[in-house]
This record gives structure tokens, sequence and C-alpha cells, in this order.
């Protein structure tokens, strides 16, 4: 071998030890997620660490930054050829689910959140989006005055093609329908960056200044909105999805009406308790849908979903912020989570979309 | 006889010159070793051979980009002509057609994005970066319209279409792999054997002495572009019969990679020169340190930053070798002058 070569290998080799952190545990879960550095994803990861903490099992999260399914499949690939016992993901596309369902047919459970492939034979956590949609359509129209109401309403999406998106959308142009004077425009794809999503939301404004509302369908919505009605006098009703800390800071504020959240924290710690019940206990992880349960928050009402115990905005405002205090007022809920309701039969994949 | 023929030791290192990709070779082979000490389970065939199925379709790109490089430009649009021609293949797939038909239209589809940047590139004499630049979105845009913002799944996949291309043959190695292997020889012959390959480089490394010397600077551009297109084509529509779908957001996040690879396998952005074989150890690299962060359990905070930092360490050693080789010709040559 020529020096140079060595050079090489010593290299190679100082670096695999100074990342080398893995510590031995028995059962090891996969955690793969798209959006990387997006607060509302954090926080599902959040969850899913809380879960890996209290059953006993090392998680090791591998995540993209954008939702391309040939990189997050790659992840979710190497997690199974690394010898993970189960893998939890998000599924950002249909060309996932052949791959997904030979790493499944290998003997890998996989479990599926936040975004599904009614192809992929594993169950799905997460929100019902069609009716999730049908809710936020209904609340924007009842502020705007009900079926009397008039104007024209701009619809943003930041991932168009995402089925739970176009969802949502669905049901949000349902309930809007409710009110025949409302124009509907859109969905414009409104992009994910922070940056990105503001600016396009302040073309479509700029292009459509008399608009009565403006509704997103992603976690950076309500942000941008609230920022752009802040600007411009608060003239439109904004609304659009997830408990972030700076949604709820621009609906306490009043730049921005509603928020819907859709349980992120049970979003990562229901795949995981899924998937450590299926390796200790062998249970059978078949196609099917796990309600994450909807959360509907306004200035001046916060329901949490789940049939956990009514809180202040001030108390949501603190558990978007801090994970630990998340993770202590859902333990109602996670202590209920027994082996029994674990390896219960799921509802029908099909009533996600309901 | 030459200077060097009368001197038996010069003769010999000659003879036994490395091939210039040795750095990253090595690179690659160490990062492996270690990973596989580690982590014995990293060398398992079964991880090896996914491996190398990942590499498969930006790996195809990354060989087309080579040729651009090598002519000094960049089309950033690849991404999404993969895409598009995806789409095209797959609905047309959709709509009944035979499916070896539909790939073979989406092909030339593909081909005919690359052959809209180049003339748009020859005509305006604008670079490609600018031109495509502005295509990158026009070929996203017209994508999305074309499927609607949904994925495009072919309902029937009992065509040998499929199934060929899915196979693992051994139940190991990816049908697929194979063409990109197969890809990265002809290209590598045509960039090095070939008079289209000997006047890319000859345009790349100075377009002014290559016009003057009769070679038709313009065509050699186009046909370049047209091949990278071709190129997006052929790994578009593998893709839809290796994965049976093609997403709306799929190959949006292509071009960075795709650069990055060639540019670790020893292409200079100056042109001039390329290395097919190069940019695929780069895009195996690539891979590698993905599929090893996993295999040491790194989390994703970190990964990202260890990605970034094991490719500039790779680049960096990639480079200390060739810049010690260049010091050794050049004390060779002060010894022989002497």
């Amino acid at each position: 071998m020529t020096r140079n070569s060595k050079t090489l290998l010593l290299g190679a080799f100082a670096l695999a030890l100074g990342v080398s952190t893995a510590s031995a545990q028995d059962v090891t879960i996969g955690f793969v997620a798209h959006a990387q550095g997006d607060p509302f994803v954090q926080q599902i990861q959040d969850g899913a660490q809380a879960a890996a903490n209290d059953l006993g099992v090392k998680l090791v999260v591998a995540q993209q930054a954008g939702g391309a399914p040939e990189g997050q499949l790659k992840l979710v690939q190497n997690f199974a050829n690394s010898g993970a016992q189960g893998i939890a993901t998000s599924v950002p596309g249909e060309s996932m689910a052949k791959g997904l369902n030979e790493i499944i047919d290998s003997g890998v459970p996989i479990v599926q959140f936040n975004l599904l492939s009614t192809a992929v034979n594993a169950p799905y956590v997460g929100e019902k989006s069609v009716e999730s949609g049908r809710v936020l359509g209904k609340m924007i129209v009842e502020k705007l005055g009900g079926a009397e109401a008039k104007g024209t309403v701009i619809l943003g999406n930041c991932f168009p093609g995402f089925p739970v998106l176009e969802n949502r959308a669905k049901g949000v142009q349902e309930s809007l329908k409710a009110a025949p004077g409302l124009n509907v425009i859109g969905p414009f794809d409104v992009k994910v960056s922070a940056v990105d999503n503001f600016n396009r939301w302040e073309q479509l404004y700029g292009a459509n200044p008399e608009a009565v509302a403006l509704i997103g369908l992603c976690a950076p919505d309500v942000t941008s909105l609230g920022k752009l009605n802040a600007a411009n006098g608060d003239k439109f009703v904004a609304g659009g999805y997830d408990l972030t800390e700076l949604n709820l800071k621009a609906i306490k504020e009043g730049h921005a009406y509603v928020t819907i959240g859709q349980s992120a924290f049970v979003q990562g710690y229901l795949p995981v308790a899924l998937l450590v019940n299926a390796v200790k206990n062998g249970a059978k992880l078949g196609s099917g849908f796990h309600n994450s349960g909807a959360q509907i928050v306004t200035a001046d009402s916060v329901d949490m979903g789940n049939g956990l115990k009514p809180i202040s905005f001030d108390e949501a405002q603190k558990l978007a912020a801090d994970p630990a205090a998340t993770i202590e007022y859902y333990k109602p809920w996670t202590q209920s989570l027994t082996a029994e309701i674990l390896s219960a039969a799921p509802q029908p994949i099909s009533a996600e979309s309901e | 006889m030459t200077e060097t023929d009368s001197n038996p030791t010069a003769a010999t290192r000659r003879r036994w010159r490395m091939p210039e990709e040795i750095g990253v070779v090595v690179a690659l082979v160490a990062m492996m070793a270690v990973i596989g000490i580690a982590r014995p389970r990293f060398l398992n065939p079964i991880n090896l051979f996914s491996l190398l199925g990942n590499t498969t379709f930006l790996g195809m790109l990354a060989v087309g980009m080579v040729f651009l490089l090598a002519i000094r430009e960049i089309d950033l649009s690849v991404g999404w002509m993969f895409n598009f021609s995806a789409v095209v293949a797959a609905l047309l797939m959709v709509a009944g057609l035979d499916p070896w038909l539909a790939a073979f239209i989406g092909i030339l589809f593909g081909a005919g994005l690359g052959l809209v940047n180049g003339l748009i590139a020859v005509t305006l004499r604008l670079p490609a970066i600018i031109v495509t630049l502005g295509t990158y979105s026009m070929f996203q845009g017209l994508s999305l319209v074309v499927n609607k913002g949904r994925a495009i799944v072919p309902a029937d996949q009992s065509s040998s279409f499929f199934s060929v291309i899915s196979t693992k043959l051994f139940g190991l190695v990816p049908v697929a792999a194979l063409v990109f292997i197969v890809l990265a020889i002809a290209m590598h012959i045509v960039l090095h054997r070939t008079r289209f390959g000997y006047r890319v480089q000859a345009v790349g490394s100075n377009p002014e002495a290559a016009a003057h010397a009769g070679i038709p600077t313009n065509w050699v551009r186009l046909q370049t572009l047209v091949l990278m297109g071709a190129i997006c084509g052929l790994s578009g529509v593998m893709y839809v019969g290796f994965r049976g779908a093609i997403d709306p957001n799929e190959g949006g996040d292509f071009v960075l990679v795709v650069i990055a690879a060639v540019i670790i396998g020893g292409t200079p952005l100056s042109g001039g020169h390329g290395t097919i074989i190069g940019a695929v150890v780069g895009m195996m690299i690539i891979q590698v340190i993905s599929s090893g962060l996993i295999f040491f359990g790194i989390d994703a905070t970190w990964s990202t930053f260890v990605t970034g930092a094991v490719i500039v360490l790779a680049v960096s050693l990639d480079r200390l070798i060739k810049f010690q080789r260049a010091r050794r010709a050049e004390r060779s040559r002060e010894t022989l002058r002497s």
C-alpha cells in the first residue's frame, strides 16, 4: 500500500471512530422523516423519542431536507440493512410503496406516519385528512359570516401532490361551498421553507388584495399569514395547520384566526409503540389507519383532542415550546397504551380520507 | 528515441502510472473498510448491492453531467428532465401503450427536452447554466400540469418491462444497476475513445482554439445537451420500471447531488477533462456516507454536517494525492533535466 493510501485509510478510520457513538441496546427502531428542520416534524420526532425512552429501546433518526420519495426510501433501506428491528417512516410518494413492501416482506415491520401511501402493507398513524380540511373550512366560513359570506378565498399547498395535503384541500373546498358567494382560488404552490412560504403568500395577497381569507395546508402557513396580516392591517381571516410555537404566537396576537393540530406527539409516539409491541410481543402489523386525532385552536378555545384534559391558550403555547412539558401532558394518554390496545385491529385505511 | 525511452526507470514509471481516479477509489474502499470493520453487517452482499441499486438513477445523471462539465457547462434541469420523461412514459403506460414502447418514447422525450436546452443555449449564445435555470422551473411546471400534481402509477404492471427492470439477478444484483454499469462503460468509451468525446474535451479545454481547429463548437454543445436529456429520459423510464410509479416531486433535489458526485470524482469545473469512473465512484461515496451514518447510528441532527464533512475530507484527500503525484512528476522531470 502506498503512503497516500495509508493516509486515506487512517483519515477515514479516525473519522469513523469520531462519529461512532452508538450504544448497544436490545431493540433499535429507525425513524425516517421528511422536511428536516421543520418545527412540526421536530414535534413528531420528540414524540417518537419519548416513546423510545418510555419503552426502553434505541431510536435512530434519519431525515432529508425535502420530501423526495427516492431519498426517503434509501434511508429506510439503509435502516433495514443495518439491522433495525422496526422502522417508522413518513411516506411522501407512491414510488416508495414497492420498496417498502419488499422490506416488510423481508420481515422488518414498518409503520407509516404523517404522510402515507395506501399501497404500503403497513399501518398508518395520522389525521383524518379530508375531515380536518372540512373542519378548517367550516370555521373559516363561520368567521366570514356563514352561508352569506362573500369574497375571494386563497388556498395554498406547500407540497402539491402529497395525498394528505390534497385531501385537506378537498375538505376545505367542500366546506367553503356552504357559502356560494365565496370565490375560491388555488390551491397555489406556497413552498415549505419559511422564507419561500412567506414570499409566495405575499405575492398571492399582492395579486388579490381584495381576498377575505387566506388558508394554508402546511405548518409554516399560519406564521407567514400572521406576519402578512399584521403588515396589512389585519384585513383577512387566516387559517391553517399545526400547533407550532410561531403559529400559536400569530393567533395570540390576533393576526391569524385558527390552526388545526394533528397531534404531532401522537404521530411520533404511536408508531414507535406499535413497532415495539410488534417486535417484543410478535403483534402483526397489517395495513390500517390509527387516527392521531385533531386539535382545534383559536385565541378563545383550545381543544387538544384524544380526550386530553382542557388547557388554556398559554398552556398550549408552553407545550409547543417545551418537549418535556408535552411528555408530561400526554402521560395519561401514553399510559393508556396497553399491549392489548396496540394489538387491536386498526380502522380500514380508507377511513383516513373519509 | 525519446528522452524517457532512454531512461528505463522513467519508462517503467510511465507504464505503471496509476489511474487518476485512484484517490477517490481508495477513499471509497477505505470508507467501506472502516464502516465494515466497525459494523460487519455493512459488508453483507445484500447491503452492498442495495447501495449499488441506490446509486443507479442519480448515477446515470452523473454520467451525463461529466460530459457537460467537461465542456464547461452545467445543466440545472436534470432532475426535472428525469421527472418529466418518467411522467410522460408512465402516462403513456396508463393510457395502454406497451410499456417498452412508452419507455422508448420517454427516452426520446428526454432527448427532446435536452434539445430545447441546447437550441436555446446555442442560438442565444447563453451558457447552459443560465438557460437551465429557467427550464428547471419550466419542466417542473409542465410536468405538474401533465401529472395534475399526483403520482402516476401504471395500473397494469404485468408487462415484462416492470419484471425485467426490477428483477434482481441471483436475488441480489438489480438489473437496473447492471444497465447503469453498462451505460457508464459505454460513456467512458465515448468520452475517451471517440471523436465526439475528444471534441467535447477540446471545446471544454479551450473553445477558441477548438473553433480555430475546425471543431463545430455549437454543434458539439448541442449534442452534449441532447445526450444529457436522453440519459435523463433513460434514468426516468428505468425509475418507473423499478419503482412502479413516479411522484410529482421526484427529481427536484437531484441536481446538487449529481454535480457533487461528478466533482468528488475528479472532473474539474474548469472543463477540458472528465472522468466517468470518478463520477460513478463519487456517487457511490455519497451513498456509502448516507448508509454509514445510519449503520453508526448517528442522529439526523448531526448527519447533515457529517455528510458534508466527509465529502470535503474525501475531496481533500483526492486533491492531496494528485498534488503529491504532480510534485513527484515535477521532481522526476527535474532529475531528468539535470
